[in-house]
């Protein structure tokens, strides 16, 4: 009898919590925008919104794939909900921003780390990558085919460039930490919208009071390897010129060490740089020692190339200099960071590379 | 054959507390909140863990047999330790009930009413208590692997953005050292629990009592540093660092394991909620033992005071702030039974054989 008993109640706290679910306040998932891609600019003090949401085009649960599958609102305002609220009435439908798949900010994006804020209590992953573009609302405009979505098309693309070093990921928690908290800077990949198709293009520096100067896709790779963003899968091509003589090789692996060291008031960074290599192509027979060198030279060249453009002639912290200070010279930092412009314009970098060839 | 149904073994004592210890930490990581250094947090939680080793030697000492010489009934001293472990543990549980009622409408449903929560919760808690020690073990048993499976998750997913640079160690200062363990004693508040559940365990009170301790300093230091590592100068921004690294992996094991985080949260709330609610009531039986309901009545007391402290924040506060602080963990931890110890006479006395037995120990 007793067990009878249990069984009733529990069958009827398991009926309670489906059938009552959603009763009150819910929102069905068709009156929902799923947000997918998400630029955000300012100008004279207005905020706008570009957004791109997903819409099967099916009509059905399941997407036709040779579709974008996506629609494009904006809106604007004097604060960023108040854009996002304008976009929400021209959708029809709540906006979810919980699957943003990217981050957009243009220009007037003074502050990342105070306007990205609101972002990151939670209603979008600490890990969504942010990029650049001049003209956010034109990528959230163009619609790409090829994929579910056209925002998975978008990130595709993003994925295949950064895997070959020409872009490099930056996350909105990493954007607002290294922009907000340490005051340093953060590189972000500027994404350009052209002739309805999207394209990476280099790097730009973001910083407190806003976005400026470039890297071009070359030098890229030398901020992906001191930044040691290098992950599984991603290989880097490396063409080689020896005596006359023509080769390329691929990075297939690589892991970044850095130190930083003062003396004599002057920072030196270090970085040491251990690189997996696979000789890819090499037609006119060069030695394996001779490619591997070949290999090592164009490494240290990029990574000074990235150095010296974010570092020296940008004043940029892009690789964490300030968090080496803090951990390896405890009793600089201080002095570092009442006056970290100018020791970042006269450091010094050291770079090493080691490597390993597989067959 | 009721009487064994009542027993945990030690396993289970340890898991039952440890679990308690992993609902706060889920909730608060406290380097991350207030910027303070890492090696200060860490040292803090190594240091507090051995007072927390210290102040439970009473407790292990007097075995089986803890509850009922704290609490003895023919002593006005008793009555009045269990007034007061009654009011850490109505307004612990309060405690806990508004972590989650916080986390809740900040993070997934800020429309909601915040008490439809805490009396929805209440009442699944009130159900949990009353099942006794041996449900609540056999749960955390259960909860334990399926956190751990989540646990494991979030460092598979977030390893990979670990860095060395974001783990820089600074000089402590001894001021500040002394406010950190003050401060992380006050969220070990189920230590006060284990002198009420000592006398559930069935052996090796010692092993449980020092397993959990270890268990969970080793818990404790590991998220401190995999957040500092992978979160870095985030983690002061994000109000839930531990969720924030759940949600950090992202693309490479689940899209968004907020889903996961929120199942197991939920059901160590209730869990911790529970445990403590189920000691408030028999604290009741001991000042009232005519008293019925007492598990409900323990509820609506704990309904009430977070109603009370929600709505009347700025002249509660200090109150509240002070029952749950660090303070009174020392107190009821440590001081109580060990004044109790020295009262009943069991220091420097050869223990009988059923006294061994009562303590859980060999016969040899």
């Amino acid at each position: 009898m007793m067990k009878i008993k249990r069984r009733l109640y529990l069958a009827a706290a398991a009926l309670t919590a489906l059938l009552f679910t959603g009763c009150f306040g819910g929102t069905e998932v068709g009156e929902r925008a799923f947000v997918q891609l998400m630029g955000l600019e300012k100008e004279d003090g207005i905020y706008t919104v570009s957004l791109q949401l997903y819409k099967s085009e099916s009509g059905t649960a399941e997407p036709d794939v040779s579709k974008a599958n996506s629609v494009s609102v904006s809106g604007s305002g004097a604060t960023v909900q108040a854009a996002i609220a304008d976009a929400e009435t021209e959708a029809g439908k709540k906006i979810f921003l919980g699957h943003i798949k990217m981050l957009i900010i243009g220009s007037g994006i003074e502050n990342p780390s105070d306007e990205l804020a609101l972002f990151l209590d939670g209603s979008v992953s600490p890990a969504c990558p942010v990029a650049y573009s001049d003209d956010p609302a034109a990528v959230t405009e163009t619609l790409l085919t090829d994929g579910s979505f056209s925002a998975e098309q978008l990130m595709t693309i993003m994925s295949l460039t950064a895997a070959q070093g020409k872009t490099v990921y930056t996350s909105a928690a990493k954007l607002a930490a290294d922009t907000g908290v340490l005051d340093c800077a953060a590189a972000l990949p500027i994404v350009r919208a052209e002739n309805k198709t999207v394209r990476f293009d280099g790097l730009t520096f973001a910083r407190k009071n806003g976005t400026a100067g470039y890297l071009s896709e070359e030098d890229a790779a030398g901020v992906k390897l001191l930044l040691d963003a290098f992950e599984s899968g991603d290989k880097i091509t490396v063409p080689v010129t020896v005596d006359g003589k023509r080769a390329a090789a691929f990075i297939t692996g690589a892991k970044t060490s850095l130190k930083a060291e003062e003396s004599e008031d002057v920072l030196t960074v270090s970085a040491h740089i251990k690189l997996k290599l696979y000789i890819a192509e090499n037609p006119d027979g060069i030695s394996e020692p001779l490619i591997e060198q070949a290999v090592r030279e164009s490494v240290r060249d990029s990574c000074i190339g990235a150095f010296s453009s974010a570092v020296w002639y940008n004043s940029c912290d892009l690789f964490g200099i300030k968090k080496l200070v803090r951990r390896d010279c405890p009793g600089f930092y201080e002095r570092y960071c009442e006056n970290a412009e100018s020791y970042l314009e006269d450091s010094s970098l050291s770079v090493s590379v080691s490597d390993r060839l597989i067959n | 054959m009721e009487e064994t149904k009542r027993y945990i073994g030690w396993g289970q004592f340890l898991l039952l507390l440890f679990m308690c210890r992993v609902f706060t930490l889920m909730t608060f990581v406290p380097f991350a909140r207030d910027g303070e250094g890492l090696s200060l947090r860490l040292t803090a939680a190594a240091v507090s863990t051995a007072v927390q080793a210290a102040l439970l030697i009473p407790v292990v000492l007097l075995g089986r047999s803890a509850t009922s010489v704290i609490l003895d009934k023919n002593n006005i001293c008793g009555t009045v330790a269990a007034a007061l472990y009654l009011l850490f543990f109505l307004f612990y549980t309060a405690n806990s009930l508004m972590h989650f009622q916080r986390f809740l409408s900040a993070r997934f449903f800020p429309y909601a009413d915040s008490l439809l929560w805490i009396a929805v919760i209440l009442a699944v808690c009130v159900y949990c208590a009353c099942l006794g020690t041996e449900a609540l073990g056999r749960s955390a048993v259960l909860l334990f692997w399926i956190f751990i499976i989540a646990l494991a998750a979030m460092v598979f997913s977030s390893a990979g953005d670990a860095d060395s640079a974001n783990l820089y160690f600074e000089p402590l200062d001894a001021r500040g050292l002394f406010s950190a363990v003050l401060d992380d004693l006050s969220r070990n508040g189920e230590i006060c629990a284990a002198a009420f559940l000592a006398g559930r365990v069935r052996d090796k009170l010692r092993c449980g009592v020092y397993g959990f301790l270890t268990a969970k300093l080793v818990l404790a230091e590991t998220v401190m540093l995999l957040i500092a590592a992978v979160l870095g100068d985030f983690a002061v921004l994000s109000d839930y660092p531990f969720l924030a690294l759940g949600t950090f992996g992202g693309e490479r094991f689940i899209q968004r394991s907020d889903s996961l985080y929120l199942i197991v949260w939920t059901i160590t709330a209730a869990l911790n909620a529970a445990l403590f609610l189920h000691i408030a009531a028999e604290l009741f039986g001991e000042v009232f033992p005519k008293m019925r309901f007492r598990t409900a009545v323990s509820a609506l007391l704990v309904f009430g005071i977070l109603f009370a402290v929600t709505t009347a924040r700025g002249s509660l506060e200090e109150l509240y702030s002070l029952i749950c602080s660090g303070w009174a963990v020392i107190i009821l931890a440590g001081i109580i039974p060990l004044i109790a110890l020295i009262i009943s006479g069991k220091i420097g006395r050869r223990k009988s054989p059923s006294e061994k037995i009562e303590r859980g120990e060999s016969l040899q």
